[in-house]
Parts: C-alpha cells; structure tokens; sequence
C-alpha cells in the first residue's frame, strides 16, 4: 500500500488510504467526463510486483461494459474488474496503473443513481 | 549464491602462487520451515593492506570492520571466505582456521545482529564448503556445520557436508541410471532435495521419476482432490481414489513410495498451496524446485523465490488450439529454468502478473466471472491431454537434468518451446525487461516482496475433504489396511 500510494504521489497525484483501499484523484484530460476524478484501487502487498485488480468509481460514474459490482468504498461507490492487460511492475509501476485507470475513465460514463 | 558472485570470490581466492587467500563478502537470510539458507553476495575484496599472505593467509582488523559496518548498513550478515588451493571436497577446519574465524564472529555478530558465515573454497575442484558461527554462550562462539553449499551459474554446482548428508551408495536398482552419469553424478543427484509443486498431470509423472531416478529428498504440494475428471491422465491415481475423496499429495506419497530406488526415501508431502504462509515456508526448504502449476499466483510466488531467494524453479507448461471445426490446431509446450541470469516467468509470459490478484481475491474460482473472460484467455483453457502432460513432465526433467549433470559442462538451455505440428523444439530469445522487479530482487531473501496470503479455495478444499461422511471414512481406513498389509507384504518379499 505505501508503495503505491508514494509511487503515485511521486507522480504528482493527491492518494489517501480507506482501510485496504486506496484512492487517488486522477486527471483525466480533454474528452472525458470530468477534468479530475476519483479512483480506488486495492494495491497489494507486494506492488509493483503485482497489480491492483479493481477499478473503483464513485456513484454518478459508470465503466463501459458491465453494471460493475458493489465497492468496499461503500456510498454508491462501484468497482469493476479491469485487471491490467500487460503489467510488467518495475520502477515505473506506478505510472502504469495511473495510465490504466486514466484510459479506462477516458471511456466511462456519466449515470444518474 | 549466484554462479556470478562465485566467479568473483573464485578468481580472487584461487591464486596463480597456489597460496591461500581470504575475503569478506555480505551475506542475507532465507528463512523456510525447518531450513536457513544464507545468500551469499557483494564480495567485498581486500585492498592491499587489508590482508598479509604467507601460504595461508590474516587479516587486518580494520578490514573486517569495514566488511561489519557496510553489512550493518545494509541489513546484512558477513560471510568470511578463504582458500584451500589443494583441497578437494568438502573441507574442515584447521586450528588456525577456527582461530580466525572465532575471532572475528563477536564483532560480525554484534555490529550486524547476524552470525558470521565461514566458507573455505577447495582448489582442486572448487567445491566449496560452509559453517554458521550461531552458537554463542557470553562471548564464546561455536559453529554450526551447513549441509550443502549451492553455486547457481549456468548449473547449479552442489557441495555437500559428507557428516550431515553421506553419499547414499548406489541401489542395485539404480545401476542402469548411475551407468550413465558416474556414481558420483548420482551421489549429487541423491543428495539434491527436491520439491515438486502440484501434483497434476506433471507434477505426478515428475514426482515418480524423481523417486525412481534416486533422488533421496521430495516433497510434494498440493491442496487439491482427486476427482473423476483427472482420471484420463493423473498417474497413480484410481478412481477408488475419487471416490473416496483423497488429495492429490496422498497420492503422490503412494506413488513415490511404491516407485523410490533409494534405501531410505524422505517423501515429506503436504496439502498445502504454496500461496499460504505456511506453504510458502516449505518451498524455501529445497534445492530444486519443479512448478507444475498453471494458475498465476502460485507461479508469480515461485518467480519471486527464484531470483530473491536463488532457488532454480524449473517451468513448463501446455497451450492446445483448437480450429473452428473443433479439431486440434497446433499445441505447445515450454519448459525453462528461472533464476538469476535467466528469463524470468513473467517476462517469459509463463503469467500474466495483471491476474495474480485477481486469482488472490478469489475471482479465478468465481464460475461467472471467468464466463465474462476473453474466450482467449489462459483462464479458460480447459485443454489436459495425458500425450502432452508426459511430454511437458519429459521436457522438465530434462532442464532438471541439465541443470544438475551438465552434460559435457553445459548447463541447462534456457527457455525452450516444442510445436507439435512441425514437431520442432525451438530456443526463445526472451530477455527481461531492464527493469524487471523480480531480477532487481536478486539475493533479497528475506526481504523479498511477500507473495503469500489467505488462499480460501486450499481452506475449501482440506474442509470438505475432512468434512466426509462417516461411509467414507471407514472406506479410507480400510483402504488404508490394505495398502498397508501390501507395503509389508511387498517389504518381505523383498528381504
């Protein structure tokens, strides 16, 4: 979990931790549904070696593909099973996750609760 | 240690002059279930006033605190290493030996918080041999003598402490194998402890050859049950078996026993998954590891062990496809050994590293969710073909062979993948990433990244083996009986 969360913050995103979660705000960038968002993820033990599996996003977000299921993050959070299709951990872990959820938000959709 | 950290040791201590030579080195902890393994790394070499050399060799005060203070700093032990440019074999200790090792095993002790590590290297045929100074009463020290010393370079060179682990004398069951490597060869093969992780398909067929091959030391996970669908292909198994619900590892204890060609077979089987706490212990207990697993988890632990802990982790497994007409297309398989020097699984693509959590978490078990997967994926391959499990279990033995006799001084090959279609073996050209975690952690031992955790399916599987009907149990003690009364009679036919 430290590492992650410092992996992130060397990035420059702001990262807190919820139990055994973490949550970083993300920007996002031109052409997706917010300039920033709120993402969770449940970083293990041994990251970088091993990758986060779920994508966790507040209500109001939805992931393209699937309701999702419902998130430890509880308040209408949902999670999504969006495990990283070529994790290869390293010293650039960090950004790798950053670049998976960021292109995951970039298909995401606004939806009313 | 690694066959790099040798040659560095191995150059400076074995002199043109055939006088002997000293050196310190770092050494980190790999602790197991009922096994420490020191990792040996980081030779720090005298400079020139260091150390004097008279036919045997001292060292300056100054020297050896330099070697404390830069373990203390990094968290490691110092290991103490000297010459014996005319021995061969395993080496004791001279009085001056002892001298100088106990003379320096307070200080290494009180500035690093580990024992001093000795190891003496024999000139003649570079076997080298190794004491832990682990035993102090106030501040007088004692040693306490290391099985085996393990130098994994393009092979893996095995030294063995001849008190604690004699060379077995070859069976006459053995006889045809010996004939092909030497009797010596087969006294290291005897002496290697082998693990054998899962016992599928592979892993039986590589447990039984190991016990017929002589290996003395095997051990065998597996959480798993035997079931009807394993029958076309899971050696040593019956479908008493199946119904009676018996795990795999009994099994595999049934079948290396009836198969050993050893006097005094060990055959410590557990059904345990090598994820757990407990079976992630066990695996650091062993020389050779054989994964014959196919999940990511298990396989990402053994990847980690193979380089933090520099134990060879021999791999293999199968892809079949399919045409659309259903008909096969083309299967594969591979077989590789990991370690230090070597491709590692996860570059190799033997795992995809993004589905070790997701198998963690227990979606791997979750019917629905390996529906909503890719039909692609390696999750959902369901192709097991006794033809292909032999070949892959053939393909092991083979790299374990090559990494242990070295034919003609060669190693073991490297990756390499066979295609059934055109029947042609093929060596892969993977490389790591330059950045790969798993070779960066290198000789970390105990500071290694921790892979393990709670596996419920392992918990589900020993609980509903336990949880049986009565019927079942007498079913399983009668079974017992008669394999029992057949061990003894077969024990008697014998004599």
């Amino acid at each position: 979990m430290e590492r992650f969360i410092a992996g992130l913050q060397a990035l420059g995103f702001a990262v807190e931790r919820r139990g055994a979660l973490a949550v970083a705000i993300l920007d996002v960038g031109p052409g997706g549904i917010a300039a920033s968002q709120a993402v969770g993820a449940d970083p293990p033990d041994d990251f970088p070696n091993v990758a986060p599996h779920w994508i966790h996003l507040p209500g109001g977000v939805r992931l393209a593909g699937d309701p999702g299921n419902e998130s430890e993050l509880g308040d209408g959070w949902r999670k999504w099973s969006r495990p990283h299709p070529s994790w290869k951990g390293g010293t650039e872990a960090g950004r790798a996750w950053a670049a998976h959820a960021r292109s995951l938000l970039l298909g995401a959709e606004r939806h009313d609760p | 240690m690694t066959g790099g950290t040798a040659a560095v040791l191995e150059r400076h201590l074995l002199r043109a002059d055939r006088q002997e030579d000293l050196a310190f080195a770092l050494w980190r902890p790999s602790t197991g279930h009922a096994r420490m393994t020191a990792l040996v790394q980081e030779p720090l070499l005298p400079l020139a006033d260091d150390r004097h050399v008279h036919g045997n060799a001292s060292y300056e005060p100054a020297y050896l605190l330099r070697a404390a203070q830069q373990a203390a700093a990094q968290g490691a032990g110092v290991a103490f290493l000297h010459s014996h440019p005319g021995g061969s074999g395993w080496q004791g200790m001279s009085g001056p030996d002892e001298v100088a090792e106990a003379r320096a095993a307070n200080l290494a002790r009180e500035l690093t918080g580990l024992p001093l590590l000795g190891l003496t290297l024999a000139g003649l045929d570079r076997a080298w041999s190794a004491r832990i100074w682990d035993r102090s009463t106030g501040r007088s020290v004692d040693r306490s003598w290391c099985a085996n010393v393990r130098v994994l370079g393009d092979g893996l060179r095995l030294s063995f402490n001849g008190t604690l682990l004699p060379a077995p004398p070859v069976d006459e069951r053995q006889v045809r194998t010996a004939h092909a490597w030497g009797e010596r060869t087969q006294a290291v093969i005897a002496r290697t402890s082998v693990l054998v992780v899962g016992a599928g398909s592979v892993g039986m067929a590589v447990a039984e050859t190991l016990a017929r091959t002589g290996v003395r030391r095997i051990g065998v996970l597996d959480f798993d049950t035997i079931e009807d669908v394993n029958l076309d292909r899971l050696r040593g198994a019956t479908r008493l078996d199946a119904r009676l619900r018996r795990s795999k590892a009994f099994v595999a204890k049934r079948l290396m026993a009836g198969a050993s060609t050893v006097k005094t077979p060990v055959h410590e089987v557990g059904e345990l998954s090598i994820c757990e706490p407990e079976g992630f212990e066990r695996i650091l207990d062993y020389d050779v590891i054989f994964s014959c697993v196919d999940r990511p988890w298990p396989r990402h632990v053994l990847n980690t062990v193979a380089y933090a802990d520099l134990i060879p982790v021999i791999d293999g497994g199968v892809r079949a496809f399919r045409n659309s007409d259903g008909n096969l297309r083309n299967a594969y398989w591979r077989s590789t050994v990991a370690g230090p020097t070597r491709p590692c699984l996860a570059c190799l693509r033997q795992y995809d590293p993004g589905l070790v959590q997701v198998e963690r978490d227990g979606s791997l078990d979750d019917p629905s969710y390996i529906a909503g997967l890719p039909a692609d994926s390696p999750a959902r391959s369901r192709e097991n073909v006794a033809a292909f499990s032999i070949s892959v279990a053939a393909a092991l033995m083979q790299q374990f062979v090559s990494l242990i006799v070295q034919p003609s001084g060669i190693g073991d090959p490297g990756p390499l993948r066979f295609s059934l279609r055109d029947h042609v073996l093929e060596h892969e050209a993977t490389v790591c990433a330059d950045d790969c975690a798993y070779q960066a952690s290198a000789g970390w031992g105990d500071r290694r990244l921790n892979p393990s955790g709670r596996h419920e399916a392992a918990e589900a599987a020993r609980r509903a083996r336990r949880d049986v009907s009565i019927t079942l149990r007498v079913g399983r003690l009668f079974d017992d009986s008669l394999q029992t009364l057949a061990r003894a009679m077969e024990r008697s036919r014998r004599r």
